[in-house]
C-alpha cells in the first residue's frame, strides 16, 4: 500500500476539498439562519448540471457557462428561501428540516425533468498527469486544489471586508444586536442562502469533470460535505474545511479496500469520530 | 422628539407595561427609573420594536412607529443599547462599529467622523480596535455598546441599564461619559436601578412601578420627593 500512499492521499485533498466547500456553504446558511439545510447537495447538482448542458448542449463558452452555473445555483438558493423558508419564520427546527428534505425532493425532480437521468460531464480545463509514488493524478484533479483554497479566501476576504458579510457575521452572532444595528435578518438570511449555494454550485462545477454528475447524485454530495460540516464542528468555519478535507481522505483511503464500500465505511468513521468528539475534532 | 402615547405591551398574554405614557424632547436627558422587574426594559424593548404593543402609539417626532420592526425603527434615528450589549463577541471593535454605522447612512467622510468621535469619547477602545469584543471586561464592553450605537449618529439614544453588572468605579466612569454626551446636545432616554446617578445625570425622570407611571418631575424633584427616597435611595 505504501507506495500508492501519496496517490490517495492527493485524491483525497483534491476530493476532501470539494467537499470543504460543501461544508462551508452549510456553515455560510447555519451560521446566519441556523436553518440545517438538506437540499444543500442539490445545489451542489444544479450548479453542476446547469454549467454542463449550457457548455456540453448549448456550446457557451466554458467560462460563461461555469459562471451561469454558479449563478443559477445561487438564484435556486434564493428562491427557495424566500418561497420555502422565509414563510415559515419562527418555526421549530424540525420544521424547516422537513422543508428543507420536500424542497431537495422537489428540486431533483425538476432536474431529472429538466435534463433527464443521464449522467453529465465536463471537460477538464488541464489535460496530463502528475505522477505521484506509484500512480498519477491529473492535472485538472490538482488544480481543484487550489481553486477551492482561492474560494475560501475569498469567502474570508467577502465575510471581513464588505458589508454585506459583516452584517450576515453580525446575524450570526447575535440577530436581536443586528436587528438594533438596522440590519434585516431576512435580507441577511435570504443573502446567506444565494451564497451558500453558489458554494455548493462552485463545488459541483469543480467536482464534474472528475466524477460526472446526474439529477441524484447532489444528495451524497450533500451529506459527505454535511458530514465536514458536523465533524469539524457546525458554525466553524475552518473546522468545516479540515472535516471535509477529512471526509475525502478517508475516503480515498477506503478506495483501495474497496470502492464499493468506501461511502459507506467513510461515514461509519465519521460517525466514530463523532462518538469520540460530538461538538466536532476543533471542540474543546 | 419621542413620545409615548397610552401604551401597553407584554409578552403574550402577559402585559408588562400598562398605559405608559412619556415624551422626550429634543437635547434632553430622561430618567426612567424603578425596581427589579417594573417594565422598564420591557418599555423599551416595545418603543424599539423588539416586542410587539399591545395598544397606544409610539411617535419619533411625527413619525408614527408603532408596531415597525427593530431594524427600520433603529434606521429612523433611534438607537438602543440593550441591557447585556447584544454585542458581536467574535467580531473585533472596529468591525462592531463598522455595524453600527449601518443603522445611520453615512458617507466615507461622515464615518470616519463618527470613528473619530467614538474613538475621542472613549479612547480606551481606539488602543484595541483589532480585540474581539468578547475579550473585552465588561466595563470596555459597555462602552462598545455605547459607541456601537453612536455611530449611527441617533437622533436619541435609549440606554437600557448600562451600570448593570459593573464596578462602582466603572459605574462612576459611565455616567461621566453620560454627562459629555448630554453636553453634546443628545437626547437620551436612560432606564437605570441605579436612581441616584441617573436622576443626578437627567434633566427629567419619570418613576415606573408594576409597569405604570407613578412620578414624573425634574431630576432633582424626584431625588427629593419622599416616595423616591423612601423606595430607591434609602433615605
Amino acid at each position: 500500500m505504501g507506495q500508492y500512499l501519496g496517490l490517495f492521499f492527493a485524491n483525497g485533498v483534491v476530493i476532501g476539498s470539494i467537499y470543504a466547500l460543501i461544508a462551508l456553504s452549510f456553515n455560510v446558511i447555519y451560521s446566519t439562519t441556523g436553518i440545517i439545510n438538506f437540499a444543500q447537495g442539490e445545489f451542489v447538482m444544479i450548479g453542476a448540471l446547469t454549467t454542463a448542458w449550457l457548455h456540453v448542449a448549448m456550446h457557451l463558452a466554458m467560462p460563461l457557462a461555469i459562471l451561469a452555473g454558479v449563478f443559477t445555483a445561487a438564484v435556486v438558493g434564493l428562491a427557495c428561501y424566500l418561497v420555502g423558508l422565509r414563510p415559515a419564520k419562527g418555526a421549530s427546527p424540525v420544521t424547516y428540516i422537513i422543508i428543507t428534505i420536500a424542497i431537495s425532493i422537489i428540486l431533483k425532480s425538476l432536474a431529472s425533468f429538466v435534463w433527464g437521468t443521464d449522467p453529465y460531464t465536463l471537460p477538464k480545463l488541464v489535460q496530463g498527469g502528475v505522477r505521484i509514488g506509484a500512480g498519477e493524478v491529473d492535472k485538472h484533479s490538482l488544480l481543484v486544489i487550489p481553486v477551492a483554497g482561492m474560494c475560501m479566501l475569498l469567502l474570508v476576504l467577502f465575510f471581513r471586508y464588505t458589508r454585506v458579510g459583516l452584517n450576515m457575521r453580525a446575524c450570526a452572532e447575535n440577530k436581536e444586536g443586528a436587528r438594533l444595528c438596522g440590519i434585516s435578518v431576512n435580507n441577511a438570511s435570504a443573502a446567506s442562502f444565494a451564497l451558500g449555494a453558489a458554494l455548493a454550485g462552485v463545488g459541483g462545477v469543480m467536482i464534474t469533470p472528475i466524477l460526472s454528475m446526474q439529477f441524484d447524485a447532489g444528495m451524497m454530495m450533500g451529506i459527505k460535505g454535511f458530514s465536514g460540516a458536523i465533524l469539524g464542528g457546525f458554525g466553524n468555519p475552518i473546522g468545516c474545511v479540515i472535516g471535509g478535507l477529512m471526509v475525502g481522505v478517508i475516503e480515498q483511503f477506503i478506495c483501495y479496500f474497496s470502492s464499493g464500500y468506501k461511502d459507506i465505511l467513510a461515514l461509519v468513521i465519521v460517525v466514530v469520530l463523532l462518538l469520540l468528539r460530538p461538538r466536532g475534532i476543533l471542540s474543546r | 422628539m419621542l413620545k409615548v402615547v397610552n401604551m401597553s405591551a407584554g409578552y403574550g398574554k402577559l402585559v408588562v407595561v400598562k398605559s405608559v405614557s412619556l415624551n422626550v424632547q429634543r437635547n434632553e436627558v430622561v430618567a426612567l427609573v424603578g425596581g427589579n422587574g417594573a417594565g422598564k426594559s420591557t418599555l423599551l424593548r416595545s418603543i424599539t420594536g423588539l416586542i410587539g404593543v399591545s395598544e397606544g402609539r409610539v411617535f419619533l417626532g411625527d413619525k408614527n412607529i408603532t408596531g415597525k420592526p427593530a431594524e427600520k425603527i433603529a434606521k429612523m434615528g433611534l438607537s438602543l443599547v440593550p441591557e447585556g450589549r447584544a454585542l458581536f463577541p467574535a467580531m473585533t471593535i472596529l468591525e462592531n462599529l463598522k455595524v453600527g454605522l449601518n443603522a445611520g447612512r453615512a458617507s466615507r467622510s461622515e464615518a470616519e467622523s463618527r470613528f473619530d468621535a467614538v474613538f475621542e469619547l472613549f479612547p480606551d477602545l481606539k488602543k484595541r480596535t483589532g480585540s474581539r469584543a468578547g475579550d473585552l471586561s465588561g466595563g470596555q464592553q459597555q462602552m462598545l455598546a455605547l459607541g456601537r450605537a453612536l455611530m449611527s449618529a441617533p437622533d436619541i439614544l435609549l440606554l437600557d441599564e448600562p451600570s448593570t453588572g459593573l464596578a462602582p468605579v466603572l459605574v462612576a466612569e459611565l455616567f461621566e461619559k453620560i454627562a459629555i454626551m448630554k453636553q453634546t446636545g443628545m437626547t437620551i432616554l436612560l432606564a437605570e436601578q441605579n436612581v441616584h446617578k441617573a436622576l443626578d445625570v437627567a434633566d427629567r425622570g419619570y418613576v415606573i412601578e408594576n409597569g405604570r407611571i407613578v412620578l414624573e418631575d425634574t431630576g432633582p424633584a424626584l431625588k427629593s420627593s419622599e416616595r423616591v427616597q423612601k423606595a430607591y435611595l434609602g433615605v
